[in-house]
Formats: structure tokens, C-alpha cells, sequence
């Protein structure tokens, strides 16, 4: 214990710099406002912002990035709350309360509300993240090519699993993804794969580019299936009343044992490659439901329906932050994004990131703690300010992101034709959503494809050709029981949940 | 059409698109599994099964199965878009960034955001926001951005 609060007194005096405090607050903000935009989520908002972390150090870099994370997680819910509009998925169970809270004309209490939950489990879960980093990452340093591989096979089958629900489609995506990171050359034999002849391939296609273009450019096309239909004048000119922003103690104290219980389940589902915030919300809020005096009252503006979740998203999206740290895995989405974007400046996250790059990641879980403090700062006194944004007609939004997106991608490679593929990634981005195909689950396995190819390979050639290795010792024999549960354990819950409902019939 | 039925051949002409690129892999590796075509065999078989998988779960599914509409307007949304896109690509490096990028939103807007009343607004975003962008990331982030005909 003493060892950590040694290193996070360091990592406090590191991040305790004028132009860090300057970067937070920016990230913050342009978080805050990124969440609140339908149809910009988290890892859109970091995707086009990357660019702006070049030239940083890698701690300011990191630090940003946490920043428009955690303030893209306070932004979603504002849109939840004041239009039924969700900036993201995290973002959905806010609407459940919050929604009826505003048509009710406690609009106020219920930004307040939303913000305070948040900070107290985001604030939380950093104790978490500070307490379970180290050893997660003792234990990982010890790790070969065999833990490895199984290591990443369970969070490339519990992603196509938990993430959608639909295992099929979530697989495919998964060995697609891999493909693509095939192709280039070949880390362990130098020999050239899949390029096709063109020169630019030989160093692989950069995931970064086909995120921004999935993100940025399919996501905006996906927007265009309700944009093309609305009238910006009906929609914008829905006047939103917001009045004071706070609340009573009453109604603190009614709101605290539920977000400290919420927070734990958060944080635990956080952890989980793939679950993410959207469940970790869900869980928490279904959880508080069954236990409420009176559960009949949630989804009609209960204040504790609403503080639930909140507290529940914050410490979902610090949890996700451990397996990218500690392990080098993303564990959603947005995580993927951060963790590419991280390999642009040079941080390598895995086992050795906390001993090799000690100062850097202490100073990021320190900037963890002061993110969460000034996006409280933020939200609480500019909440009026700040929603004045959800009146910007998406019809001139969507446009400036696409244009963020080109000017991301020329910023890493300086390449034309990386502007062709983040145009064809971008109509590839819209039929895999309209196909239902988890994005999420094939930028993964992009990522991790080349990662995981090597691991595999490495293991193989220690084991002579025998493939008992990947069974040959405790912890990856828990992969392999963990990768089951992941296969089988959601299908014996929507069972159960099937007989439960036949027999309330 | 169903989503089962598109997402299953496509699966099978990828894999099949993949496979022939293993054919023309060399493998100089002499232990079996680990070399240069392993990891794609295995991936391409795996595609494989799933993309079958669901498109026998299409065929099973029958009537009930989920079928994709896709809306003319935005088909057409997107090839303007496209469009515009291959303008800019081309554009690009003879034109500059700033003069090509503010072609490009302003295109954009205009093709999004129709009406009277939006074609001042659709001026001003599309000229504003790329200088905006042009001064924070060529001056104060000193990302190189080409400069094309312009002297700065």
C-alpha cells in the first residue's frame, strides 16, 4: 500500500504542471462536448483528436486522452438527460430517469445529479485502478507466448460474445479483423503477406486509419438514415428549460448507498473485455431496481435511477483502462482507439508499462483523480452553457467531423492513399452497422492480430508443434475455462431469463 | 435481402479472396504451425465456418430471418460524398490543404444542408472551419500540411 501512494505522490508532482492542467481542462471540455453530440462517441471523439496529441510528451499525450474519455463519459449523459438522446451507449440507462426527470422540470437537479454520481464513481474506481495495476501487472510480466495467446483468444471470444449478443456475427467480424492485420510483413520470417504489390502495405495497414474511418466517416453515414429525414428547425427549436443546478441533501443522501454500491459492479464489468459500459450500466441499474423500496417508481424519474448508472458508466470506463495499462488488451472500443493512438507516441501499454514507464503511468492514473475533479468544475457551473451546444444542427456537425477525420489521417502517414481507405472504410463502417456486425469486436482483432499471431507462432515453436502447450499450466487453463464461460455463459442467462419469463406465464 | 444471407457470402468471398493470397505465400518456416501461412490458414478456416454457419442460420430462419433496407437517399448521400471525396484526394496536394479543404466541406454542407436560408451559414462553416483547423494544426501543432498554391 505504502507503495502506492509513493508512486502516486510522484505521479501527482509529474502531473502537476501548468500545461497538463491546461490539457486535462481542454480534453475535458472537448469531451464533454464530443459525448454530448449524438452520433460522436468516445472513440469518434479521440479518433479525430489524435492529432492534437502530437508533438505532446507521452504523459500530457495520455492525460488528454484520459481527459476526452472520462469527459466524453459526463457529455453523453447531458443529451440523455435534456433530449432522450444518448451520446453513446453508456449513456442509454440515464435516459431511463433522467428524461422523465427534465419533463418533470427537474431538469437541474438531474445534470447535478448526473455529475456528482459520476465524479464519486470515477473517483472510486481510480482508487481501484491505482490499488489493482501493480500486481495485475506482476502477474502479466510473468507471462509467455502461451499465457499470452490464450490471454487474447479469451478477449477476442468474450468481445464477439458479451458485445452484441450475437456470437455468429461477432466471430466472423473477429476473423476478418485478423486478416486485415495480416497483411504486410510478417514479424516473424520478414516475408511480405497480402500487400498486392503496393509498397505502401509492406508496414501493414494502420489501424488507426480504418478506425477513423469506421468511426468518423461510417458513423456520420450511419447518421445520415434520420438526418435526411429531419426537420433541424423542429428538432433545434425545442426550447430546453433547465433551472438550478443542484440538489437537496435529502436527496444526496438517498442517491449515496446506491452509487457506492454501483460503482464496484461498474468497475468490475468495466474490466471485462468487451462487456463495456452499456452493460455495466444495465447491471447496475437492474441491480438497484430489484433491491429499491420502490422498484415500481425507477424509469419515472427516480433520482437514484438516475445517480445509479451515472456512477456505474464512470467506473466502467476507468475499469477498461486496467486491461489496456496492464495487459496491453483493449478491452472496448474506445480503449482500441487510445491504445493505437498511444503507439503513434511511442507509450507501449502491457506488463512492463508500470515498471519500464512507472512515471508516465502513475501520472496518468494521478490525472485520472484531476480529470474527474475538473470535469466536476466543468459541469456543474457551465451546465446552462454547455447544453446550448445540443442545439448544433448535426447537418453542419457531421460534415466538420469527416473533415477532422481526413485531416487525422493525413497527420499519421502523410499518405493519399490513406485517404482512399479511410473513404472505402467509411462505406464498408455503414453496411457493417447496418448489417448488425459488432465494429467494436473487429477493430479489436485488428489491434491484437498481429499481437496474437506472434504469441501463437512463438508458442508453437516452444512446443515443439504440440498444441497441449497452451494447456500445459494453471493460468492458461483458466483462459481456456474463462473463453467457455464467455461462449456458454450468456446463452444459459438468456435460457434462464426465458424460463423466468415462461413461468411468470 | 437477409442480413444472415449477405453477411455469409460475403464472409465466403473474403475467405475465398484470402485464400488465394495464401497460395501465393512462401513458407520458409520448417516447423509446422509456425510459419508464415499458419495463422492465416487457420483464420480463413475460420471465417469460413462462420460465414457458413450463418448462412445455413439465414436459410433456416426463413421468413423470420432480419433483412436489410437500404435507403436510396443515403445510397445516394454517399455516392456524392464519394465523390467529393475523390475530388479532394485529387485536389489535395495541386490545390493545397486549406483551399482544397474548404472545397471539400463546403461541398459537403451544401449537398447535406439544403435550403435558402442555409447557404450563408454552409459559406461561412465551410471557409471558417478548415482555416480554423489550417491555423491550430500547420501553426500551433506544426503538423505539415501542403501549402499547394497558396504562399502560406
Amino acid at each position: 500500500m505504502n507503495e502506492i501512494i509513493t508512486n502516486l505522490a510522484g505521479g501527482f508532482s509529474a502531473i502537476l504542471t501548468v500545461s497538463n492542467l491546461i490539457w486535462i481542462t481542454f480534453g475535458g471540455f472537448l469531451g464533454t462536448i464530443i459525448g454530448m453530440l449524438p452520433g460522436i462517441g468516445p472513440a469518434t471523439g479521440i479518433a479525430i483528436l489524435i492529432p492534437l496529441t502530437f508533438g505532446m510528451n507521452p504523459t500530457t499525450a495520455l492525460a488528454t486522452m484520459v481527459a476526452i474519455y472520462f469527459g466524453a463519459m459526463f457529455g453523453g449523459s447531458r443529451a440523455s438527460i435534456l433530449l432522450n438522446t444518448p451520446g453513446d451507449g453508456g449513456a442509454i440507462a440515464a435516459t431511463f430517469d433522467g428524461y422523465p426527470m427534465a419533463q418533470q422540470g427537474k431538469a437541474g437537479e438531474a445534470l447535478a445529479m448526473s455529475a456528482v454520481a459520476s465524479i464519486i464513481g470515477g473517483l472510486i474506481a481510480v482508487v481501484f485502478l491505482a490499488i489493482l495495476s501493480q500486481p495485475i501487472s506482476n502477474l502479466a510480466i510473468q507471462f509467455g507466448p502461451q499465457q499470452y495467446t490464450m490471454l487474447m483468444l479469451f478477449a477476442l471470444v468474450a468481445t464477439s460474445t458479451i458485445s452484441r449478443g450475437n456470437m455468429l456475427k461477432g466471430m466472423l467480424a473477429t476473423f476478418i479483423g485478423l486478416m486485415v492485420a495480416t497483411v504486410g510483413a510478417d514479424h516473424l520470417t520478414g516475408t511480405t503477406r497480402f500487400t498486392m504489390g503496393i509498397a505502401e502495405l509492406y508496414q501493414g495497414i494502420d489501424f488507426l486509419i480504418l478506425i477513423i474511418g469506421f468511426y468518423a466517416i461510417g458513423e456520420v453515414y450511419v447518421n445520415f438514415d434520420k438526418l435526411l429525414y429531419v426537420n433541424e428547425n423542429e428538432r433545434h427549436d425545442s426550447e430546453i428549460k433547465v433551472g438550478k443546478v443542484g440538489f437537496s441533501k435529502e436527496e444526496f443522501k438517498e442517491c449515496l448507498a446506491p452509487i457506492l454500491r454501483s460503482t464496484p459492479i461498474g468497475f468490475l464489468v468495466g474490466v471485462l473485455p468487451g462487456a463495456g459500459a452499456t452493460i455495466a450500466t444495465m447491471v447496475a441499474y437492474s441491480t438497484e431496481k430489484r433491491i429499491h423500496k420502490d422498484p415500481d417508481s425507477f424509469g419515472k424519474g427516480n433520482i437514484v435511477g438516475l445517480a445509479v448508472p451515472e456512477a456505474a458508466n464512470n467506473a466502467a470506463a476507468t475499469g477498461a483502462i486496467i486491461p489496456m495499462l496492464t495487459l496491453g488488451i483493449p478491452g472496448s472500443g474506445t480503449t482500441a482507439v487510445m491504445i493505437g493512438a498511444l503507439m503513434m507516441i511511442g507509450v507501449k501499454p502491457g506488463p512492463m508499462f508500470f515498471t519500464s514507464q512507472g512515471d508516465i503511468a502513475w501520472a496518468v492514473v494521478a490525472s485520472m483523480f484531476i480529470a474527474n475533479i475538473i470535469l466536476l468544475l466543468i459541469n456543474l457551473p457551465l451546465a446552462t452553457q454547455l447544453i446550448k451546444i445540443l442545439k448544433t444542427p448535426p447537418k453542419i456537425l457531421l460534415p466538420c467531423v469527416i473533415t477532422l477525420g481526413f485531416i487525422g489521417t493525413y497527420s499519421l502517414t502523410y499518405s493519399m492513399l490513406d485517404f482512399g481507405i479511410i473513404a472505402a472504410f467509411g462505406i464498408i463502417g455503414y453496411f457493417v452497422k447496418k448489417l448488425n456486425l459488432p465494429v467494436a469486436t473487429f477493430v479489436l482483432a485488428l489491434i491484437l492480430g498481429v499481437k496474437f499471431e506472434t504469441s501463437f507462432r512463438q508458442a508453437i515453436i516452444i512446443g515443439k508443434g504440440d498444441f497441449s502447450i497452451f494447456a500445459s499450466e494453471p493460468i492458461t487453463i483458466f483462459f481456456i475455462v474463462a473463453t467457455i464461460i464467455s461462449i456458454i455463459g450468456p446463452r444459459l442467462m438468456s435460457m434462464a431469463k426465458l424460463n423466468a419469463a415462461g413461468k411468470k406465464s | 435481402m437477409k442480413k444472415n444471407t449477405i453477411i455469409g457470402i460475403t464472409g465466403l468471398v473474403i475467405s475465398a479472396i484470402y485464400g488465394y493470397g495464401i497460395t501465393n505465400l512462401r513458407n520458409p518456416s520448417e516447423v509446422f504451425m509456425a510459419g508464415t501461412t499458419a495463422f492465416p490458414i487457420l483464420i480463413t478456416i475460420g471465417a469460413v465456418v462462420f460465414s457458413l454457419i450463418i448462412l445455413i442460420r439465414g436459410f433456416v430462419q426463413g421468413d423470420r430471418a432480419d433483412t436489410v433496407e437500404l435507403d436510396p437517399k443515403v445510397l445516394k448521400m454517399m455516392g456524392i460524398y464519394t465523390g467529393i471525396f475523390i475530388i479532394y484526394i485529387w485536389i489535395f496536394n495541386k490545390l493545397g490543404f486549406l483551399i482544397s479543404t474548404i472545397f471539400m466541406l463546403t461541398s459537403m454542407l451544401f449537398a447535406l444542408n439544403r435550403g435558402k436560408s442555409q447557404r450563408v451559414i454552409n459559406i461561412i462553416v465551410g471557409v471558417v472551419f478548415p482555416t480554423i483547423c489550417y491555423i491550430v494544426f500547420a501553426k500551433i501543432f506544426t503538423i505539415s500540411l501542403p501549402r499547394g498554391i497558396l504562399p502560406f
